[in-house]
């Protein structure tokens, strides 16, 4: 009997313990294979859609974070371009282990205004220069669930270099899983 | 800080997503006899453990403004009940300040004010649910049905009294 009571115990804490799945985010952060749960993803629809994720592991004296944001216009099977029509973010944060590296990437509606800041131990750049690759590539309704996928990609260089063509920062093979 | 990004390549494939407008759905219920119907300006979803759900809709007819607010909380995008602890309504509708009528529910709470009533009631029972959901022509659509019926007596006639929501209806498009 006790260990029926403690069975159920257990089912229940390994039950209400489990937290929902969001989908993960991958990428490549300058070289290192840095791999994410979602803990928070949101989609607001107003004038344009605006999708929010949000990536983080913090143990062990590890901190690593992505952040990302971006609008649409409209979002469609029919279109095959994207438009940036909303206030673009990416964060990645990747410290301990002797590392300390950082992007911050925000850009305003039709990429007028904008910054990027790069950190690498203590050597900060802002840059004006970079390169981006966006591919949503699926949108399905699978299980009860909305599930996107999409793969991204950016490069950073800092032009007045002795290397201009030398990416100061690269994101790459970053893919995208949001289970909502 | 203009012309910065002097250098910007940005090839984007999109095959995907909901509609191809930007309607998001409409609200409509029935409070104290009167007719609100509103259509939905604002749609939030949020998933954390659950997955939250935030709407505002809002009507003008001429000096008369009906706004209206909906939040609950889902396990899933499947037809469910949903339980009132997960869900606040508010809605606001009238001519002048003085004539608004305010209806507000958030949990177990719910207050409710049309001069010269001032209504509190904490015993409700409110019923909500989702009853349909699909996914179709790239839309996302949650339909839903919700109703109460509220009273209260005190030893005051300005804070007894019952009001009721008949016929509440959503239908959200994302």
């Amino acid at each position: 009997m006790k260990g029926i009571i403690l069975g159920l115990i257990l089912l229940t804490i390994t039950t209400g313990g489990k937290e929902s799945n969001k989908g993960k985010v991958s990428l490549i952060f300058n070289g290192e294979k840095i791999e994410l749960p979602i803990t928070t993803v949101s989609l607001i629809k107003e004038d344009v859609i605006v999708l929010s994720i949000r990536a983080e592991k913090n143990r062990d004296n590890i901190e690593q974070l992505v952040s990302f944001q971006i609008g649409f216009k409209k979002l469609s099977t029919e279109d095959k371009y994207l438009e940036i029509y909303d206030d673009f973010l990416l964060n990645v944060v990747n410290k301990g282990d002797g590392k300390n590296e950082e992007l911050l990437f925000r850009m305003e509606k039709g990429g007028a205004e904008g910054e990027v800041t790069v950190k690498k131990g203590n050597r900060t750049w802002n840059l004006a220069n970079f390169a981006m690759k966006i591919n949503f590539e699926k949108v399905l309704f699978e299980n009860s669930s909305l599930i996107i996928k999409g793969d991204l990609s950016f490069k950073f260089r800092d032009t007045k270099s002795e290397t201009p063509l030398e990416p100061i920062c690269k994101v790459e093979k970053f893919s995208i899983e949001i289970v909502i | 800080m203009k012309n910065i990004f002097f250098t910007f390549i940005m090839v984007g494939f999109i095959s995907t997503l909901f509609g191809q407008d930007n309607y998001k759905g409409k609200i409509s219920l029935i409070l104290d006899e009167k007719k609100i119907e509103v259509s939905i300006t604002k749609l939030i979803i949020r998933k954390g453990d659950n997955i939250e759900i935030e709407v505002f809709g809002e009507k003008v007819n001429g000096e008369e403004v009906e706004t209206l607010m909906l939040y609950f909380s889902i396990n899933g995008f499947i037809p469910q009940k949903i339980s009132t602890s997960d869900l606040a309504i508010k809605i606001d509708y009238g001519l002048s300040p003085s004539k608004r009528t305010k209806f507000s529910l958030r949990s177990n709470f719910v207050q409710y004010f049309s001069q010269p009533k001032q209504l509190n009631f904490s015993d409700i029972n409110t019923k909500i649910e989702v009853k349909e959901v699909n996914y179709t022509d790239s839309s996302l659509k949650i339909i839903g049905y919700f109703s109460g019926i509220y009273s209260v007596e005190t030893a005051n006639d300005i804070t007894s009294g019952r009001t009721e929501i008949k016929d509440g209806k959503f239908e959200i498009i994302f």
